[in-house]
């Protein structure tokens, strides 16, 4: 017997979302890998029992696969930051998780009014400019920025974190959808590397449009972007020392919420130290192990729009959360992936002590 | 020419002086935390015309009984008992190394003839130049290191007439000093106001 209704674009989806190949979920669920083809190309649906196979193998609920078509991320409109080189399975496990947040986010805007997008364009500036330029457009003058997600958001940007299975290769990513700009972070980093990552991703939203350049390229004009964006030159020029020990390194970063490394790369980019006293620093940094972990870190910001509006859905019942990712047709844990870090999530029977709200169970920041 | 660096000879070598080493660190640590703050915006000599203001007032501030004496460019401390005086200089990279090393005048030609006749040594090309009385000169030589202070308090027995000492009478080698971090920069930092963003429920 053949399911009724089932969607082949929500198959696809979620064979990304875990990273499978067609070949490898073939294996999995018993059929053949032109089956699987057959399924996501519409040429035939799964039966029932097959499709039991697909939502165990895969890890979403059956209704998931005969929920309403989403738009999958075009691969070519996003932009990634890569630790290292990925493999398609991850670009596709990346990809898929955004599609199911931009899908979260448009029932989240059908339930909340929240901030509309309202970002300028800034293609064809050059990044220091544009930085200034919106540092100016948004009142910061050359003041330090104390959130830089809470500022995203309250200007409209959708902020989410990466899927934990891509937390090794991928630093972030950006993508306009529907005129809605998302950022995804990585929650494994540094406080001081996640508001650097989503200041580069903010770039990337700005000057490129998620079009051209791309490449080396547009990552470089992002992170030009992100440094003068995090360290106006005006500042960093009045507080910068003209003799800068590692000491006075480690104490400087905090006043703008940088990683050691990125300050000592603003300070060579603005000419304020020499290339020996660059290398010199950049050494010092690597030996002391500041590239893995930051030292004397800051935490890492969290996001506001998220936090309160799962506090409204926690509000209406203990039930409340699973009820909506019900409706997305998701599981908790896969909503929950999807702000890993970024917001307070109930853990049963958790021991969590960044409590808020009232309800059963506690609220832990994972 | 003894070079010290044994704290067994170093103790009793400054305590003729009126001295210890831990005074003179402090004296080193203070003027390296006001080179530390000259920033970018500074003139370019801030950070070596810092350090030595500082350390000339914190030698003068914690030697108790010291006078400051001054004469054409020429500062120094004068310790108690008027038998030796200190200049504070920078020393070139041979500081505290077992190679000679060489200070650093700021105004090279006046402070040289000035360390030229306190030294008390005729100039070579001069032999009848007198030897005018007064306290034996010592240079506190300091030189940086990333983020420590290299120092010794050396005493000059020889300076030829273009102010290069050429012999040594006595070089305290010090304990390395470190640097401590730039003043809080982090106090005067003004940030952005907290955002509050409004959430409400769709109508």
């Amino acid at each position: 017997m053949t399911t009724q209704h089932f969607t082949p674009s929500r198959l696809t989806l979620a064979r990304m979302r875990r990273g499978l190949s067609k070949i490898e979920l073939a294996s999995l669920i018993g059929v053949t890998p032109r089956m699987v083809t057959a399924y996501e190309g519409g040429a035939g649906s799964p039966s029932a029992e097959t499709l039991a196979a697909i939502a165990e193998a895969l890890a979403f609920p059956e209704e998931f696969f005969s929920a309403p078509a989403i738009q999958p991320i075009d691969p070519r409109g996003a932009t990634f930051r890569s630790l290292s080189s990925m493999t398609s399975g991850q670009r596709d496990a990346v990809l898929g998780a955004g599609t199911i947040a931009i899908d979260v986010a448009r029932h989240l805007a059908a339930r909340f009014t929240l901030p509309p997008a309202s970002l300028p364009d800034y293609r064809g500036h050059d990044p220091e400019v544009a930085a200034l330029e919106l540092r100016a457009q948004w009142g910061f003058g050359a003041r330090s920025i104390s959130n830089v997600v809470h500022q995203l958001e309250a200007h409209g940007v959708r902020v989410f974190s990466l899927s934990q299975e891509c937390a090794d290769t991928v630093d972030g990513f950006s993508v306009w959808s529907d005129g809605i700009p998302f950022i995804f972070l990585n929650p494994r980093k540094s406080g001081e590397r996640g508001r650097f990552d989503a200041s580069h991703e903010l770039g990337h939203l700005l000057l490129h449009q998620h079009g051209e350049p791309r490449g080396r390229e547009a990552e470089h004009e992002a992170d030009r972007f992100a440094s003068a964006f995090l360290m106006p030159r005006e500042t960093v020029v009045a507080m910068a020392p003209r003799l800068p020990s590692i000491e006075s390194i480690l104490a400087l970063k905090k006043s703008w919420g940088v990683s050691t490394g990125a300050l000592v790369r603003r300070l060579f980019d603005l000419q304020l130290i020499s290339d020996w006293q660059y290398r010199s620093l950049c050494i010092e940094i690597a030996r002391r192990g500041w590239r893995l972990a930051e030292p004397e870190g800051m935490p890492r910001e969290t996001s506001q729009v998220l936090r309160k509006v799962f506090a409204a859905i926690r509000a209406k019942g203990p039930t409340a959360r699973a009820q909506f990712a019900k409706e997305l047709s998701i599981s908790a844990g896969e909503l929950d992936a999807l702000v890993n870090g970024l917001v307070p999530v109930v853990v049963p029977g958790g021991s969590g002590t960044s409590t808020m709200g009232k309800g059963p169970g506690k609220l832990k920041l994972v | 020419m003894p070079r010290l660096t044994d704290p067994l000879d170093v103790i009793p070598a400054l305590a003729e002086l009126t001295l210890n080493e831990e005074l003179l660190m402090e004296v080193i640590r203070r003027g390296e935390a006001l080179r530390n703050s000259a920033t970018a915006n500074h003139p370019r000599t801030a950070p070596g015309l810092f350090f030595w203001l500082e350390t000339v007032r914190a030698l003068r501030d914690v030697l108790p009984g010291s006078r400051a004496k001054v004469r054409e460019s020429f500062e120094t401390c004068v310790c108690p008992g008027e038998r030796d005086e200190i200049a504070v200089l920078s020393g070139d990279r041979a500081t505290g190394t077992e190679m000679d090393p060489q200070p650093k005048y700021p105004k090279r030609r006046t402070m040289a003839q000035e360390a030229i006749v306190r030294c008390q040594m005729p100039l070579f090309s001069q032999d009848d130049v007198v030897r005018p009385a007064g306290p034996r000169l010592w240079f506190l030589l300091v030189r940086r290191e990333k983020d420590v202070a290299i120092a010794e308090l050396s005493r000059p027995e020889a300076i030829d007439d273009a102010g290069r000492v050429v012999k040594w009478a006595t070089r305290i080698v010090l304990r390395p000093v470190a640097v401590s971090a730039s003043p809080d920069t982090e106090s005067r930092t003004e940030y952005t106001e907290p955002v509050d963003i409004d959430i409400v429920p769709a109508e």
